[in-house]
C-alpha cells in the first residue's frame, strides 16, 4: 500500500538547510498496523504528512495505493486523499463552530456524498463509537475522550483504506487513552491500515511492527513476532 | 452544505461580537453612504426623463465665443421657427421666454395679489412636446389663443381656492411696470416634479409683445426642437452654421447648437438658464467620496478578518486535511463575506433613514428610500451586497485558504500567511490617508466659505435692503428716496437695473480711437457710488445737478482701463466713450474711475465694467442702505412709505448680503455634505482601528505580563502598544497632505478669488487625526496594561 524509496525532505530557511527527513525507506503493506517512534524533532511527523499527502516529499518516491504521488499538485493530493486517508490526531482538530454530527458529516460533504447517505453513515459512525447521543453538541461541551472519539468517527466515516494517527493518545488520560488504542486495534482487526505516530511504548505495543527513526533516518525496524502468529 | 456554511458562518459570527459589530457597523456606514449617492445620482439622472419624447427633444444653444463652441443655453427669438421652416428633421419648436433672472412679478385675483418668480410664457406646442401631466384643460389648445394661460395645481389652489380656475382671469404685471395683462386660465398642469430641468408655476401663451424682439438678438428665451425619428443629430449639426449666415445673411461668429435634453441637467456648463442646472462634477466628487468610505469600511473587513485568521487556521487546516479545495475554501468564506455585507446592508439602510433628511436639506433635493423600491432598486441593492462582499471578503478568502494544514494542525506555529501584516499596515495607512486627507480638503472649503463671506467686494454688502422696483415707486421715485431719507437711519438709497454679484449682462462699447470691444454693464443712477460706497480713483461720481450726467456721463472700473492700455485712472478721464446696446448706442465721456468692485460670483474674475445712468424704465430693482443696528424699526419705516406710495404691491425685500451668498450656494452644500462624509471616514477608520488595537493587544497579553513582571510601567506599556498605530497614523497623515493638496487647489481654480492654501488645515487635520486614533487605541492599551500579569501569564 505504501512504499517509499529515498524519501528526502528539506526545509530551508534563510540561512540554514534542515533535512527533516533523509533517505528513508518503508513499505507498508494493506491490513498492517505501524507505529511510528522516536524522539522529538526525529521526522516522525514529517514523515506522516508525507504519507497522509499533506506535504510532497523534496527527493524520492513515494508509492500510495499503487500511484507515484511524490510530484503531485496539491489538488490531485487532495482528490486521492480524502477518498483514502482517514487521519486523527493529539489535539483532536475538531472545528469548535461544528456539531459533532457536522464535524464527522464532513470528509463526505467533500467526496461529494449525497445529504440523506451522509445523515445515515454518520448516525452510524456515531452510533458505534457511542458518541451518539452528543451528536448536537459542540466540541467544546465533550470530554477529551469523547472528542476523540468524535475525531477518529470523522476519520472513519469515509470508510479510509489508511488511516494515519498523530499521538491520537498524547492529550488523553489513560483510561481514555486506552479506550481509543482499542478502537484502533478493532479498526485494523477489520481491514483498515494504521500508521500510527507516538512517543509512548504503551501504545507502540499495539501495533504489528514499529519503525524508529532518529535525526531522519530509519534506524531500526521491529517485527512484533506475537501478531506474527 | 449551503447550509452548513451559512450555519458556521452565523456561529462564528456570534462567537465574536465585538468584531461582528465593529466590521458590520463600518460596511453599514460605507453602505448607508454609498446608497445616499446612489439615490443622489439616481435623481441627477432621472432628471427629465418623463417626458415621452425625451430621445427626441434638443435644446438650441448659442455660442457666442466665435470659437464654435455652445456657450449660452438661452437664444434668439427666430431660431426655432427659422430652423422648423427649414429643415424637415425637425417636427416642431417651443420657446420659453422667461423675464430676467431674479425678478418677480405680481400675479392678482381679486384681493389676492403676490409676488411669482415662476412665470413664463411659451409656445402653443409646449404641452404637445413635454409630457407634464395636465389635470384640467385641453393640452393641445391651452397655449393657443393669446393671452392664456396654464397653472400649476398649487397655483390653482393659491388663488381660487374652492372656485374653478378654468376660464378665470389671472392680472399680471407682466414687464413690471404697472400695466396689468389679463390671462385666461385654460389649463391646469400638476406641480412640476423637482426632476424637471423646466420649472414655472404660471406659463402663458407667447405675446405677439415677445414677437417684436429683434430675430437674431440674444434674450431670455430658450428654444427646443423635436426632432423626427431617427434623424442624425450630427449631421444635421453640420448644416447649422451655414443655415445661420443664411438667416443673418452675413459671416458671423455667432453660432447654434443641439443639446439633447438628457444632457440638460448636468452637462450644462453655459451661461443662462432657466434653472441652476446639475454639475457633473459634484457627482462625480460625491461618488468618488462616498466609494472612498465605503473602501475604508472594507478595509476593516479585510483587516479585522486577516488579523484575526489564525483563529481560524485549525479549521481552514481540518478542511483542507478533508478534502477541501482552495476554491471550495474560498467560496466558503466569500459567502461568509457576503452574509456579513448583507446584514451591513440592512443595519445601512436603517442609517440612510436618518441621513436622508440631512442630505436633503443640505441638497436641497427630495430623496426617499422609496425609489429604491422597484426592480432596479433592487438590482442596486444585490448588486452593493455582491460588491461588498466580493471587495471586502476577497482578499481574507485568499488568506484564509492558503493556510498549509501542515503548518497550522500539527506545530505551535500559527500558519500566518507571510504579508498579511505588511498589507494590513498598508491598509491603514491608505484608510487614513483618505480620511485626514478628506478632513483637510473640508478646512480648506471652510475656509474659502469664510473668505467668500469676509472678503472686501469693493462694495458694501451689509445692511443693504433689495426691493422690486414698480411703476408707481418708477414714478414717484424722487419723492419716495425723500421720504425715505428723512429717517436718519437710511444711509442711501439707489435705483438700479441689477445689484452687484448679479449684473451679467453685456454692452459693446468704444473709447475715443481704440477698438471696439465689450464690457458688463451696470444701469445705475446718480446715488448708487454713494449708496454702495463704491471708492473712486479718479473723476467724480455721478450727480442729479447736471443733466450731462444723464445722457453721455460714463464712469469705468480699472479693470477696463487697464484692458485699453490706459496707464492711471486720471488719464482717462474725459476721454470719448460710446457705449452699443440693444441696437441704439449712447456716446459721451468718462467721468470718473472706480476702484474694481465684484459684480459677479467669487468663481468670476472681475472683468471690463461700465457704469451709466439710465432712465427708470430701465430699472428694475430699488437698493435701501440701511444703519446698523437694529434693522427691523428701519424696514417697519420702509414698508410703510412702500404701502404708502405702491399700495397694491407686496412688500416682497431681501438684503445684498444674503443674495451674494446664494450665488456660492452650491459650493457651500458641497463643503458642508463633505464635512459630514468627512466626520462618517474617520467614525469608520476608527472603527477597525479600534479592532486591530483590541486584537494586538490580546495577542501580546504574555509579552506585556513579562514585562510588568519585570518592572514596566503602565504608561510605558500604553506608549509600546500604541506607538506602532501611531506611527501608521504619522504616515497616513503625511501622505495626505498632497492628496489634499493636489485636490483643493484644483477646486479651488473654480474661484478666481480664493484664500491661499495654508498649512492650517493640514496640521490641524493631522493633529485630529492623530488625536481621534490615540484615543481610539489609547483605551485597549491601558486596558492591557493595567490588566494583572498572573492572569496573562496563566491563560498562556
Amino acid at each position: 500500500m505504501i512504499k517509499t524509496m529515498n524519501l528526502k525532505r528539506m526545509y530551508a530557511t534563510d540561512e540554514v538547510e534542515t533535512t527533516a527527513l533523509n533517505n528513508v525507506n518503508i513499505e507498508i503493506n494493506e491490513g498492517e498496523f505501524v507505529a511510528i517512534m522516536g524522539p522529538s524533532g526525529c521526522g516522525k511527523s514529517t514523515l506522516l504528512n508525507i504519507l497522509g499527502l499533506l506535504d510532497n516529499p523534496s527527493d524520492g518516491e513515494y508509492h500510495f495505493v499503487g500511484h507515484e504521488v511524490s510530484k503531485y499538485t496539491e489538488r490531485q493530493r487532495a482528490n486521492l486523499r480524502k477518498a483514502n486517508i482517514g487521519f486523527v490526531f493529539q489535539s483532536f482538530n475538531l472545528i469548535d463552530e461544528l456539531t459533532v454530527f457536522e464535524n464527522v458529516e464532513l470528509p463526505l460533504f467533500y467526496l461529494g456524498v449525497a445529504s440523506a447517505e451522509r445523515e445515515k453513515r454518520v448516525n452510524e459512525v456515531l452510533e458505534h463509537m457511542g458518541v451518539m447521543h452528543r451528536k448536537s453538541h459542540f466540541p467544546q461541551q465533550l470530554s477529551g475522550g469523547q472528542q476523540q472519539r468524535v475525531a477518529v468517527s470523522r476519520a472513519i466515516v469515509a470508510k479510509p483504506k489508511l488511516i494515519l494517527a498523530d499521538e491520537p493518545t498524547g492529550n488523553l488520560d489513560s483510561a481514555h487513552g486506552s479506550e481509543v488504542m482499542k478502537l484502533l486495534t478493532q479498526l485494523n482487526e477489520a481491514g483498515t491500515t494504521i500508521v500510527m505516530v507516538t512517543h509512548s511504548t504503551h501504545d507502540s505495543e499495539f501495533a504489528h511492527r514499529i519503525i524508529h527513526l532518529f535525526d531522519g533516518h530509519v534506524v531500526t525496524e521491529n517485527i512484533k513476532e506475537q501478531f506474527h502468529v | 452544505m449551503g447550509i452548513n456554511y451559512l450555519t458556521i458562518s452565523i456561529r462564528n459570527l456570534k462567537r465574536q461580537p465585538l468584531y461582528t459589530l465593529l466590521t458590520i457597523s463600518g460596511l453599514a456606514i460605507g453602505v448607508a453612504c454609498c446608497i445616499v449617492i446612489i439615490l443622489f445620482v439616481q435623481d441627477e439622472r432621472s432628471f427629465d426623463q418623463f417626458h415621452a419624447f425625451k430621445d427626441r427633444i434638443y435644446r438650441v444653444n448659442t455660442g457666442m465665443s466665435g470659437d464654435g463652441r455652445p456657450t449660452n443655453a438661452n437664444g434668439q427669438i427666430a431660431a426655432g421657427p427659422s430652423l422648423v421652416k427649414e429643415f424637415p428633421e425637425m417636427e416642431s419648436f417651443v420657446r420659453f421666454r422667461k423675464f430676467g433672472w431674479n425678478e418677480k412679478r405680481v400675479v392678482a385675483y381679486e384681493h389676492r395679489r403676490f409676488y411669482e418668480k415662476r412665470f413664463m410664457l411659451a409656445d402653443s406646442t409646449l404641452f404637445r412636446m413635454f409630457s407634464f401631466p395636465f389635470i384640467a384643460g385641453d393640452r393641445e389648445k391651452a397655449l393657443v389663443a393669446p393671452n392664456s394661460i396654464v397653472i400649476t395645481r398649487s397655483i390653482a389652489g393659491k388663488y381660487f381656492g374652492d372656485e374653478e380656475p378654468m376660464g378665470k382671469k389671472l392680472s399680471i404685471d407682466q414687464n413690471n411696470d404697472g400695466r396689468f395683462v389679463d390671462f385666461t386660465v385654460t389649463g391646469i398642469a400638476e406641480n412640476l416634479p423637482l426632476n424637471s430641468s423646466i420649472q414655472f408655476d404660471l406659463v402663458g401663451s407667447m405675446t405677439s409683445e415677445t414677437q417684436s424682439f429683434r430675430p437674431w438678438s440674444l434674450e431670455s428665451i430658450f428654444t427646443f426642437v423635436l426632432l423626427k425619428p431617427g434623424v442624425d443629430v450630427q449631421a444635421l449639426e453640420t448644416k447649422l452654421p451655414n443655415f445661420l449666415e443664411g438667416q443673418l445673411g452675413r459671416k458671423t461668429t455667432l453660432s447654434i447648437h443641439l443639446q439633447s435634453l438628457h444632457d440638460v441637467r448636468l452637462n450644462s456648463n453655459l451661461n443662462g438658464h432657466m434653472e441652476i442646472p446639475g454639475d457633473a462634477s459634484i457627482v462625480f466628487i460625491l461618488s468618488a467620496v462616498a466609494l472612498f468610505i465605503l473602501l475604508i469600511a472594507c478595509i476593516n473587513f479585510v483587516n479585522l478578518s486577516t488579523a484575526r485568521s489564525t483563529r481560524r487556521a485549525r479549521e481552514v487546516g481540518m478542511r483542507k486535511v478533508l478534502g477541501a479545495q482552495k476554491t471550495q475554501l474560498i467560496r466558503q468564506f466569500i459567502g461568509e463575506s457576503i452574509l456579513l455585507a448583507f446584514s451591513s446592508v440592512v443595519v445601512g439602510l436603517v442609517l440612510v433613514e436618518v441621513m436622508i433628511p440631512v442630505f436633503n436639506r443640505i441638497a436641497e433635493k427630495d430623496l426617499s428610500l422609496l425609489s429604491l423600491a422597484s426592480p432596479e432598486g433592487i438590482g442596486l441593492i444585490l448588486g452593493l451586497i455582491a460588491v461588498v462582499g466580493v471587495l471586502a471578503g476577497s482578499y481574507p478568502a485568499y488568506v484564509l485558504s492558503s493556510f498549509r494544514p501542515v503548518s497550522v494542525l500539527h506545530s505551535s506555529s500559527r500558519g500566518g500567511v507571510a504579508g498579511t501584516a505588511f498589507m494590513r499596515k498598508g491598509l491603514v495607512v491608505l484608510q487614513f490617508t483618505l480620511s485626514v486627507a478628506m478632513m483637510a480638503c473640508t478646512g480648506i472649503v471652510s475656509s474659502q466659505m469664510n473668505f467668500v463671506r469676509s472678503l472686501n467686494l469693493g462694495f458694501q454688502r451689509e445692511q443693504m435692503l433689495v426691493l422690486p422696483l414698480n411703476d408707481q415707486i418708477r414714478g414717484e421715485r424722487q419723492v419716495f428716496k425723500q421720504e425715505l431719507q428723512r429717517n436718519p437711519k437710511i444711509l442711501g438709497v439707489t435705483l438700479t437695473e441689477q445689484v452687484p454679484g448679479r449684473a451679467g449682462n453685456g454692452v459693446g462699447f468704444q473709447l475715443e480711437d481704440h477698438e471696439r470691444s465689450g464690457a458688463y454693464r451696470m444701469f445705475v443712477d446718480e446715488d448708487f457710488l454713494n449708496t454702495y460706497g463704491i471708492e473712486l480713483l479718479a473723476g467724480r461720481g455721478f450727480s442729479t445737478d447736471l443733466p450731462t450726467d444723464g445722457t453721455e456721463s460714463f464712469i469705468v472700473n480699472e479693470a477696463l482701463i487697464r484692458a485699453q492700455g490706459i496707464r492711471s485712472p486720471r488719464e482717462a478721464i474725459g476721454k470719448k466713450f460710446t457705449m452699443y446696446h440693444a441696437g441704439t448706442q449712447k456716446q459721451g465721456f468718462i467721468i470718473g474711475v472706480a476702484k474694481d468692485f465684484h459684480i459677479q460670483s467669487l468663481h468670476d474674475r472681475i472683468e471690463e465694467t461700465m457704469l451709466t445712468v439710465m432712465p427708470a424704465p430701465k430699472m428694475n430693482l430699488v437698493t435701501i442702505r440701511v444703519a446698523p443696528g437694529d434693522v427691523s424699526e428701519t424696514v417697519q419705516f420702509i414698508r410703510d412709505e412702500w404701502a404708502r406710495t405702491s399700495p397694491h404691491y407686496p412688500f416682497d425685500y431681501y438684503f445684498v448680503d444674503e443674495d451674494f451668498d446664494q450665488l456660492h450656494r452650491a459650493d457651500q452644500k458641497l463643503g458642508e455634505v463633505f464635512a459630514y462624509f468627512a466626520i462618517l471616514a474617520i467614525v469608520a477608520a476608527c472603527l477597525g482601528l479600534f479592532g486591530l488595537a483590541s486584537h494586538a493587544a490580546s495577542q501580546r497579553t504574555k509579552e506585556i505580563g513579562i514585562r510588568k513582571v519585570l518592572g514596566a510601567s503602565v504608561p510605558g506599556l500604553v506608549g509600546l502598544l500604541t506607538r506602532e498605530f501611531l506611527l501608521l497614523i504619522g504616515i497616513a497623515v503625511l501622505l495626505s497632505w498632497p492628496i489634499a493638496y493636489v485636490g483643493m487647489d484644483r477646486w479651488l481654480q473654480n474661484f478666481a478669488y480664493h484664500v491661499p492654501i495654508s498649512m492650517v488645515p493640514f496640521l490641524l487635520a493631522g493633529l485630529a487625526g492623530l488625536i481621534i486614533s490615540f484615543a481610539t487605541i489609547a483605551y485597549q492599551a491601558a486596558a492591557a496594561a493595567l490588566a494583572n500579569p498572573v492572569e496573562a501569564l496563566r491563560c498562556e
